[in-house]
């Protein structure tokens, strides 16, 4: 008999259609464990090195991510040792994580704050190294920013030639959410903010289907995606719409998906995740996560797709 | 100095006022300078041969004037005729047309600079009466573009029915 794993697994086998180019070894339950240990003891050291007011969202670490706004980086580099940039990398990354943890631990995740807050914010969480202040420059997800932002994507949009992507080669951290029944995971890294949907999202005629809505927040207007529809467009339901609750936004471009429920981060090993080896249809899809039983998706590339999706002429082509 | 500073601000800026509707519960908004009047829901008479998208015609003050139905012309789903449902009659690319909506709202002023670009993701030809959105009052509004509303050989359609 069949058992639930099976299927769930079959259907991500179906998603994939193709065989993975690195080894599919099941990774031991000990090693699961082992991430959520460091993620543990990561969140507890990163209590120590910035204190944001607990009502703010994502977007605030955003603010100060280095990877929004290459040319502050470089500004950095410039005034500052790579150690301390790295540092300044790592403690924002950091941030970004006790961000979440606090989200996930309130259950209610706020509004975001209003639009003249990030400039006190980023006060509060800028590192106290005087070094690497350039880098509240980058508060406003700006043309520029977003142009910035596509000239990185070129390079992380590609795989390298082991059959992973450029940001998949070391372990990484994965944020897991619910999307109609399916688990999926994104790299935290290319997150950007978690906003809560409650009825705000004002779905625009004239648009593809995949096309939820705006919705409004602090740091300008998301385009929601409907997940679902986007993901399994043969199990889509309606009732997606009422169960959205959140809408978690793609880190350096106005786009956002529309989840169900968002879950604990975890810790990924490359080695356990089944890479997909034919990607001309599902670019987005990044491959399958045996351990957690959800898809990983590729985020820059979806983003890519997404960005490029308007004024196309043909947008269903982003689900083939 | 300052006076002509300011007025220059001002043209640069232009407030322009907007009548606001509502559609399937979201809020719509048209230029009011293109706005006539607004009726109540009268009867209207069905044209047969009239495209899908016209729901017949009115008797304004011995001026025929062609409704259409907006719920249908932005591909929304049907509604049903209520105590609130307006005809907003409009010029819209020089001619004189009236839209059937579920109810009119208020006039808001909206500075240009506050008007964003709409998403356009999709091929949908109803895509294009946007002209683009804007965040007031806690709602997010849609402005039309009416001259858009009809093409040249719709209206042309719309003469001959």
């Amino acid at each position: 008999m069949t058992s639930p794993r099976d299927t769930i697994q079959d259907y991500f086998d179906a998603l994939l259609g193709a065989k993975p180019t690195s080894s599919p070894e099941e990774k031991a339950p000990g090693n699961n464990t082992k991430g959520a240990a460091e993620d543990a003891r990561v969140l507890n050291k990163t209590q120590k090195l910035a204190e944001p007011e607990s009502n703010s969202l994502l977007q605030e670490s955003r603010a100060q991510t280095p990877k929004v706004a290459p040319k502050s980086k470089s500004q950095v580099h410039a005034s500052a040792s790579p150690k301390l940039s790295e540092d300044a990398e790592h403690a924002v990354l950091e941030a970004k994580k006790q961000k979440l943890q606090q989200l996930l631990n309130q259950q209610t995740i706020k509004v975001a704050a209003p639009a003249q807050a990030p400039d006190e914010t980023q006060a509060k969480l800028a590192p106290s190294t005087d070094d690497i202040t350039d880098l509240d420059t980058a508060v406003e997800p700006t043309e520029e920013t977003y142009d910035s932002f596509h000239s990185q994507l070129g390079q992380d949009t590609e795989w390298a030639k082991n059959g992973r992507p450029k940001w998949a080669q070391d372990r990484f951290d994965a944020l897991l959410f619910d999307v109609a029944g399916l688990t999926l995971a994104v790299p935290l890294v290319a997150l950007g903010q978690i906003v809560p949907i409650n009825k705000d999202v004002t779905p625009i005629f004239g648009q593809a289907d995949w096309f939820m809505g705006l919705l409004p927040t602090a740091l300008g207007k998301l385009r929601v995606v409907n997940t679902a529809l986007f993901v399994m467009p043969e199990k889509y339901s309606d009732a997606f719409l009422e169960s959205a609750a959140y809408a978690i936004s793609l880190d350096g471009v106005s786009w956002a998906l529309a989840v169900d429920k968002v879950n604990q981060p975890i810790s990924l090993d490359p080695n356990e995740i089944k890479w997909r080896g034919e990607r001309s249809r599902r670019p987005w899809l990044a491959g399958t996560v045996k351990s957690a039983m959800c898809a990983l998706i590729d985020i820059p590339n979806m983003a890519r797709l997404l960005s490029e999706s308007e004024n196309s002429a043909k947008p269903s082509a982003l689900r083939t | 100095m300052a006076a002509t500073l300011s007025k220059d601000n001002v043209s640069d800026d232009p407030i322009l006022q907007w009548v606001t509707f509502k559609l399937a519960g979201e809020t719509y908004g048209v230029n009011v300078m293109q706005v006539q009047e607004v009726l109540r829901y009268t009867e209207i008479a069905p044209v047969p041969g009239a495209p899908d998208y016209v729901m017949g015609i009115v008797n304004l003050r011995g001026n025929v004037v062609t409704v259409i139905d907006a719920r249908f012309r932005f591909g929304l789903q049907p509604g049903e005729i209520t105590d609130n449902t307006r005809i907003v009659i409009l010029e819209a690319d020089n001619h004189v047309v009236g839209i059937l909506v579920d109810s009119v709202a208020e006039v808001v002023y909206l500075r240009q600079s506050e008007i964003e670009t709409a998403p356009n993701v999709g091929n949908e030809e109803s895509a294009r009466f946007i002209q683009g959105v804007c965040h007031k009052n806690d709602e997010l509004l849609i402005l039309i573009e009416l001259d858009k509303l009809l093409t040249d050989d719709e209206w042309a359609e719309l003469e001959h029915a």
